[in-house]
């Protein structure tokens, strides 16, 4: 069991080198190598998960607070289930762009992005984690630019300067603490952040803030994010929206107890959450392309998460972890089915989708549902992470940010039942449907879209568990730093 | 005996499989829709009288601290809403099935057997949760039944969907704060809790009440939401127009006799106003205000379905006044009326629907002539209106007697004038909506092709037609099985079967039928024995034996009531000047605007250092003041 954590980080790095290795093979070697790692990457995080287990391994034997560790409690194995099953779907059914000729350089790109994102989340030391953050960047600065339109160049250029600020921001808050505490292990962080002083703990932690809320798409940290969307090629998108940003939502939930130990940060942090949860729903609002509108979406999305944890206690937590899972899927669905609707019409305005329906009833079937679950609508895995943050919000007497929340909900309500809508309509267009394989993944997401909607209790055990070990920072010292003892 | 989750199991069933499997095959999904809407009426006439039923599901979800199993309760107030539910949408299933031969229907099918189970959910359960739940879904299942009509654009569903959202998302933050407040979320006890507070210390609970009120309000289309009633009601396709706008406008009603009602009636200790909390006599003058101004746009409007969602608007507004009263008549008026405005509002937009299917027009100007052609859709028709202008021997006489005497008994005089004007109002436009259709001149392309509908759609017909004409004399055998609902409401007069107990006296509807019959018999006798009629061509009549060609009018083109009532239309266009349509109209171009603003935000460059700055001053004074 102790080595499963390290292989989910290396074996997707050894995969990309293999995947060079094999350059000119045919590409299903490539899908076969990828599939197969990110397969097992699921199935054995899943394994971990439902048993409950707690893992700590501590790299090259060194014990912490010296060496790196990595950290399997229930928050972090349930995000790197998340991934690693997102991660799949898109090695195994997302290759639009590569069709005959071996893309090597892609899919070792997006193995090492893989790897990246396993380690920021299994990772228990900070300056570990903002070198797989890089990692993870580099790696997608490329992807993204790979998309072939004029858009993917710019996003990614946008991606790259704001990123790079961040993360220069982001090292020299991880620089400030280590300075001040000694230590760049979380769980030893957390112990000794009071050692800070006042003004210099808001300093460092609002830098080291800086670098988790690009990933997080919060404004004004987002403005890369449409153009990104929009010039990504297919998989690249799905990455971007239920990878990338859930790795920030983790951060942000890990990040917690330290948090909370700064309520001023908690209170500026709560407009900030706000104005960016308004303007990018509003923005979607009138957005005609549909990537932009998702990334749009995405961004929204996040800003509830990041509300959900700034409400706090057992409730906003569990409501941060079941959006961010309910987010992921869901907009992994609308990537694949968009992609397909793109291939079948070669439009990426939804205003051209009109009466696709009649042409690709499944699909139009999965956008609804997966845009409902987003929404909040009962029946899906998105109402109960709603109704809960709408709870949480109420618990700690956040009245004003629960009025917005609800009004934006409408406004989301409004533009994506649009979208539907348009699908619905009638029309007299004969298009054909193109790369309906695409839909397979879809539909396995919206079946546990649908499951955990209708059942909620059963992941709602796991995620308790995640809320324990992402309230319990003493629990979490106590774990990581005594574990090797 | 089977239980209610069964049924609601059923239905979701058999919406999946007709959605996966039968799109196509419209009339065996209607068939497969007709028995399990028999099978439901059959389940529920086995449940009446059980008052203490209830059942658990084995299923539990953890909602924040509160731990709830979902389950089931028969109170009368829920199960007289689904029987109903259930009736019409039986009756509704013979006219779909023939109506399905049309070209333009569509399978509308599945996302109607989701509509049921989401009421049965709303009207049976327990506690708050299953109610949000079966709340959202009755929002998105119509939305998608109504974006099957025949629109160009989305906009009408839209409208009808944005509504919905809103009244969805006051009911969960209202749900939520009882929550917290009571730490449960079961609705009987949240409803007690909620008296007891409402009597001590009313500020705290104004609050929610005002939010669940305005949720259920939007749902029945009071004004000022009352916009997407019309839309809604034109746009749906042509043979669930009886059901949104007979049954669904009601759900609205029902929430607020759950829950609202029951507080503002027994003891909100507000201020007061003429005898009532003023809490509800706003509400009560904003049914008038809602009946009156659905009444005055009625009166311009052309397209059949449109005035007839304006009169569901204004009946909606009745019941609403009534209800607030808060006395057991106001209450048993205002359920009565709903009650018969389902069976006789369903009845009038099944023989538009009819009238749709023959000429596949809803514009009344185009119409016209059609009484000797569809001589049951008229006689229903007709029957209908008399009904809806509450007339004697119908039964819409008989729950507006009602809600005039709940009124006059509580010395509400104002409003009983205000009611009179909207009722009055109602039979002008109800006529009017007859004559266009069906009286005048007829147009030569229907005189060639239109003929009565198949007997199969009849069949709801002459059923709502004994059934209005049957409670209109006996109005006892529905107020009699009401009886055990009145009692959750206080009152326990027991019901003679034709004698109707009002505040000022009492209404024996028998006795006045029998007066009317013999008007009738009497004008009739004059009729036959005076002198000889001479039959003159209906040109003739309206010309006044001109020539019309000289006018270049045909028969074709003259339309006897267009424009009929502009006069009444320029003596009320100082309101109609002043729309809620246009302020929802302008409040979302600004949003557009908005929204296209801050979409520059991010795709403009230069004006991202400006973005960043807003960031952080966002930061500062909201960390400062918020």
């Amino acid at each position: 069991m102790n080595t499963y954590l390290t292989l989910l980080i290396i074996l997707p790095v050894f995969a990309a080198f293999l995947m060079y290795f094999f350059r000119k093979a045919d590409n299903w070697v490539n899908i076969a190598i990828m599939s197969f790692v990110t397969l097992f990457g699921t199935v054995s995080s899943l394994v971990m998960l439902f048993s409950q287990g707690m893992e700590v391994v501590a790299l090259g034997g060194w014990k912490p607070p010296y060496g790196i560790v990595l950290v399997g409690d229930q928050l972090s194995l349930i995000f790197v289930a998340l991934i690693y099953l997102i991660a799949y779907l898109i090695a195994q059914f997302g290759g639009i762009e590569r069709t005959k000729t071996n893309d090597h350089k892609s899919g070792a790109l997006f193995m090492l992005l893989t790897a990246a994102a396993a380690g920021m989340i299994l990772t228990g030391d900070l300056f570990n984690f903002f070198v797989f953050m890089e990692l993870a960047a580099i790696s997608s600065y490329v992807l993204i630019a790979k998309g072939g339109c004029r858009s993917s160049y710019t996003g990614a250029l946008k991606y790259i300067f704001t990123g790079g600020l961040a993360s220069m921001l982001m090292l020299l808050g991880i620089g400030i603490l280590y300075n001040t505490t000694g230590t760049l292990n979380i769980a030893h962080l957390m112990v000794r952040i009071g050692l800070v002083g006042d003004s210099l703990r808001w300093l460092a932690l609002g830098l080291v803030l800086c670098g988790i809320l690009l990933k997080m798409e919060v404004f004004p940290f987002n403005l890369w994010v449409p153009e990104s969307y929009k010039g990504a090629p297919a998989g690249m998108k799905i990455v971007l929206g239920s990878i990338l940003s859930t790795v920030g939502g983790y951060a942000l939930i890990r990040l917690y107890p330290i948090l909370i130990q700064n309520p001023g940060l908690i209170k500026m942090l709560l407009p900030l959450a706000l104005l960016s949860l308004i303007l990018a729903e509003l923005a979607a609002y009138r957005e005609k392309h549909i990537n932009r509108l998702l990334g749009y979406s995405s961004a929204g999305q996040m800003a509830l998460v990041m509300l959900a944890i700034l409400f706090g206690g057992r409730i906003g937590i569990y409501a941060a972890i079941f959006i961010v899972i309910a987010h992921a899927m869901a907009k992994a669905v609308l990537f694949f089915v968009g992609a397909h609707f793109k291939e079948s019409t070669g439009s990426s305005m939804w205003e051209s989708y009109r009466g696709l329906s009649k042409i690709s009833p499944i699909g139009a079937a999965l956008f609804t549902i997966a845009a409902l679950s987003l929404t909040g609508i009962p029946g899906m895995m998105g109402f109960w992470g709603k109704l809960s943050m709408i709870g949480a919000g109420l618990a700690s007497a956040k009245y004003f940010s629960i009025a917005i929340i609800l009004i934006i909900t409408i406004v989301e309500g409004v533009y994506f039942l649009r979208i539907s809508g348009t699908l619905y309509q009638s029309t007299e267009s004969d298009v054909k449907a193109k790369a309906s394989y695409l839909l397979i993944p879809a539909v396995i997401l919206v079946l546990i879209i649908v499951l955990v909607g209708f059942w909620p209790g059963c992941i709602s055990k796991i995620i308790n568990g995640g809320v324990s070990a992402a309230e319990r920072s003493s629990e979490y010292a106590k774990l990581v730093l005594d574990y090797l003892l | 005996m089977i239980s209610i989750g069964a049924m609601i199991i059923l239905a979701v069933v058999l919406a999946l499989i007709t959605r996966v499997f039968l799109m196509k095959h419209k009339l065996l999904s209607w068939v497969l829709f007709s028995a399990y809407t028999a099978f439901s009426v059959f389940v529920l006439l086995k449940l009446y009288g059980n008052w203490n039923y209830f059942e658990t599901m084995n299923l539990s979800y953890l909602v924040g601290r509160i731990n709830m199993r979902p389950g089931f309760l028969n109170k009368p107030l829920g199960w007289f809403f689904s029987f109903f539910v259930m009736a019409m949408s039986f009756l509704n299933s013979f006219f779909s099935m023939g109506f399905s031969k049309s070209s333009h229907s569509r399978n509308i099918v599945p996302h109607w057997l989701m509509i049921l189970a989401a009421s049965l959910t709303v009207f049976f359960t327990k506690d708050w949760l299953l109610f949000i739940i079966g709340w959202e879904t009755l929002g998105w299942a119509s939305f998608f039944i109504i974006m099957g009509g025949k629109q160009k654009k989305y906009k009408d569903s839209m409208s009808y969907y944005f509504f919905s959202l809103v009244s969805g998302m006051l009911l969960i933050a209202a749900v939520w704060m009882i929550g917290i407040k009571f730490r449960t979320l079961n609705i009987h006890t949240t409803t007690r809790s909620m008296i007891i507070l409402a009597k001590n210390t009313p500020w705290q609970a104004f609050p929610t009440l005002l939010m669940l009120t305005l949720s259920f309000l939007i749902k029945s289309g009071a004004y000022p939401f009352h916009i997407w009633a019309p839309r809604a009601h034109k746009s749906a396709p042509a043979d669930f127009s009886p059901f949104i706008s007979g049954i669904m406008i009601k759900f609205g009603i029902f929430g607020l006799l759950l829950y609202v009602i029951p507080i503002v009636s027994k003891g909100y200790a507000g201020y007061s106003i003429f005898g009532m909390p003023v809490f509800a006599w706003v509400f009560s003058w904003l049914g008038i205000i809602t009946s009156a101004i659905a009444t005055v746009l009625a009166f311009s409007e052309n397209d059949a379905k449109r005035l007839m969602a304006y009169s569901s608007v204004a009946n909606a507004g009745y019941i609403i006044t009534a209800i607030f009263l808060g006395t057991a008549l106001g209450i048993k008026g205002g359920l009565l009326h709903a009650f018969n405005h389902m069976i006789f509002k369903a009845v009038i937009f099944m023989t538009i629907a009819a009238v749709v299917y023959r000429t596949g027009e809803t514009d009344m100007n185009k119409m016209g002539g059609l009484a000797y052609k569809m001589p049951i859709t008229f006689m229903t028709f007709l029957l209908g209106i008399i009904a809806a202008a509450g007339i004697a021997p119908m039964n819409g006489f008989v729950s507006k007697w009602m809600i005039y005497q709940a009124l006059l008994g509580q010395k509400h005089y104002f409003m009983t004038v205000a009611m009179f004007f909207a009722s009055t109002g109602a039979f002008l436009y109800l006529y009017r909506a007859l004559h266009a259709i069906f009286l005048g001149q007829i147009r030569e392309v229907h005189e060639r092709e239109v003929k009565e509908v198949p007997f199969l759609m009849q069949i709801p017909m002459w059923i709502g037609m004994i059934l209005m004409f049957g409670l209109g004399v006996f109005p006892g055998y529905l107020l009699r099985p009401m009886m055990p609902l009145m009692k959750t409401f206080g009152s326990s007069i027991s019901e003679s079967l034709n004698v109707v107990q009002g505040s000022v006296g009492s209404l024996n509807t028998l006795f006045s039928t029998v007066i009317f019959i013999l008007g009738v018999v009497i004008a009739a006798a004059i009729f036959f024995l005076s002198a000889k009629t001479h039959k003159t061509p209906m040109m003739d009549n309206y010309t006044s034996g001109e020539d019309p060609e000289e006018w270049n009018v045909t028969p074709n083109k003259y339309q006897f009531s267009y424009g009929f009532y502009e006069p009444i239309t320029k003596m009320f266009s100082w309101a109609l000047k002043r729309s809620v349509d246009k302020a929802y109209f302008k409040a979302s171009y600004i949003l557009k605007i908005i929204g296209r603003e801050i979409n520059m935000i991010f795709t403009d460059h230069n004006n991202w250092g400006y973005a960043a700055l807003l960031g952080l001053l966002a930061m500062i004074i909201g960390g400062l003041f918020l």
